[in-house]
């Protein structure tokens, strides 16, 4: 996939910005706070229709302005295609070719893009949850069947956990909870087994990626942590009723689910060694960015084509060798935009790349 | 333009439906106020009369405005099969279909224990009594594919389960006059799972 051009129409610090792109490494050169990371949360924009630095669209209009748009010319398997996104009073639309789409989902799949920003740390240092969400993201883009099952989930869990407490307070109600670990054993089951079997292609992914970030120094493995008890690969949804049945005492007491998917973890090691607990500073960056690379490679493998590839402020975290290991990945094919304070560091590389300096809002 | 009392409180109260925000109120209220004195006192007559002469049917709990309703009066419908909906315009979805010639069961709503709707809620102890002295030899549960709607007919089938000889469930499927290419997978896969003989 590629971007080709890309017009900003009152976006973030955009007033009007006009830009075209190389075909691989687009290095946005700038001091702090000039829209480097805005500019790369409009290419993210396009692919998705949402923000990854803010969570309400009104945050990305220009100041005093009432809309902002975003305009693309992307290619996808060698096919143009030209995608409008607007924004005007609380009301997103998109047109794809100039034809007006019923719903933001039918974007879906036709640009897609992986980014890598200082945030992503919180994938090797934080709660569980960040990681779950890198599962669910990479199979709700690539399975609509998986989305709608997830969102069907955690319906599930929100009214079950109702129950437990009006339990724990009031009345019994065993035939309703009954009801819900019904719902949960099918629904869960799937969930609990789409995971695995995605995270079976990420693996090796992954432990490839980290290999050459690592010049082959270290050794990366991810492990799908289940909290339902025994063998995850051979469950049943008997199984899972059972352990539901046994667990439900403590469920009642504490007033929520405590099993389930919901619940679950991936594990990170290096060398056997935990990247959570033991891992350096840098070495828990280049887990995320090998985990990143692995979700690019994962998607050329279901797509048939790499993602754009976004990074943000990536290179001043990594050493000589990672960075350089990291420029060779990327240069293989994968378009690339990077944002970096100084280009100094990617001129002693022998690799060809497009330079935009940004300063206050504009490209110069 | 000044706002005047009177229309500031029309706007307010239309706003109280459901999908009329602001802007469609007062869009509302201005053609209200240009319509004849005539059809406008018509119109709050049928808003008094709605409110004054419908009321549920004490049979199968589907709005009606005489008791028991028409539907439960029909001699020609069948006592051996009744369908549950959750709510009362689902009747007129179901009987639009010309397909159903047996008895209802309106609900008034589906489990949501978010939402603070437990069984007792909803019309469910009044259809387990109406199993247990009627004669239905089958239920059809036609609540929504939501996850409140699996979840309300799971528990009635639970409560119903001995008392009635034949429960079931509608059939997820394709759209007729669809084309399959154009189909959802979801849908597809259903419509596959749920494929009938030759």
């Amino acid at each position: 996939m590629r971007l080709e051009r890309i017009y900003l129409q009152n976006f973030t610090n955009y007033a009007s910005q006009d830009c075209m792109f190389g075909e691989n490494i687009n290095v946005f050169q700038g001091e702090n706070a000039q829209g480097k990371s805005n500019f790369l949360d409009a290419i993210y924009y396009l692919s998705r229709a949402c923000s990854y630095r803010h969570n309400k669209d009104k945050e990305l209009m220009r100041w005093e302005q009432p809309y902002f748009r975003i305009k693309a010319i992307v290619s996808q398997k060698n096919e143009k295609h030209t995608i409008t996104l607007t924004y005007h009073e609380g009301k997103k639309t998109v047109l794809l070719d100039e034809t007006p789409l019923q719903s933001l989902d039918q974007l879906a799949g036709t640009f897609l893009t992986v980014i890598f920003s200082p945030e992503d740390l919180a994938l090797v240092k934080g709660s569980p949850d960040h990681r779950r969400k890198f599962l669910d993201d990479e199979l709700i883009q690539t399975d609509r069947q998986y989305a709608r099952e997830l969102y069907r989930y955690k319906k599930i869990i929100q009214q079950r956990n109702h129950v437990l407490k009006t339990m724990r307070q009031r009345y019994e109600e065993d035939d309703l909870l009954q009801v819900y670990d019904d719902q949960l054993a099918v629904c869960g089951l799937f969930i609990l087994q789409r995971r695995l079997a995605i995270l079976d292609k990420l693996n090796p992914l992954a432990a490839k990626a980290h290999d050459q970030l690592t010049d082959g120094k270290e050794k990366l493995s991810l492990r799908y942590l289940c909290n339902l008890p025994g063998d995850v690969c051979g469950l049943t949804e008997k199984d899972y009723l059972k352990a539901l049945q046994e667990r439900r005492q403590e469920d009642v007491n504490r007033g929520y689910s405590t099993l389930g998917p919901h619940r679950d973890d991936l594990e990170l090691t290096i060398d056997g060694h935990s990247a959570k607990t033991y891992g350096s500073q840098g070495q828990q960056r280049t887990v995320a960015l090998s985990l990143k690379m692995a979700e690019a490679d994962y998607i050329q493998f279901h797509e048939g084509e790499y993602p754009v590839l976004l990074l943000d402020d990536v290179l001043s975290e990594l050493d000589g060798t990672r960075r350089e290991s990291l420029l060779r990945l990327v240069n293989q094919n994968i378009q690339t935009f990077i944002t970096c304070t100084d280009a100094e560091d990617m001129r002693s590389q022998t690799l060809h790349f497009e330079e935009f300096i940004i300063k206050d809002g504009k490209i110069i | 333009m000044q706002n005047v009392k009177a229309i500031d409180n029309l706007i307010r109260q239309l706003s109280k439906l459901p999908g009329i925000g602001p802007k469609t109120a007062q869009r509302l209220a201005y053609r209200i106020l240009f319509m004849s004195e005539e059809s406008v006192r018509q119109m709050a007559d049928a808003l008094i009369e709605v409110k004054e002469t419908i009321v549920e049917c004490e049979i199968c709990h589907n709005l009606t405005d005489i008791q028991p309703c028409a539907l439960c009066r029909d001699v020609f419908r069948s006592d051996d099969i009744l369908c549950v909906l959750e709510e009362p315009k689902d009747v007129l979805s179901i009987e639009r279909s010309g397909k159903f010639k047996g008895r209802y069961h309106v609900l008034h709503g589906s489990i949501s224990p978010m939402e603070n709707i437990g069984p007792k809620d909803l019309r469910i102890d009044q259809l387990v009594r109406r199993i247990e002295t009627g004669h239905f030899k089958e239920v059809i549960l036609a609540t929504n594919p939501s996850v409140e709607g699996e979840a309300t007919s799971m528990y009635i089938a639970r409560l119903l389960k001995g008392k009635v000889d034949h429960i079931s469930r509608l059939a997820h499927g394709l759209p007729i006059g669809g084309e399959l290419e154009y189909a959802d997978e979801l849908t597809l896969g259903y419509a596959l799972e749920g494929r009938k003989d030759f």
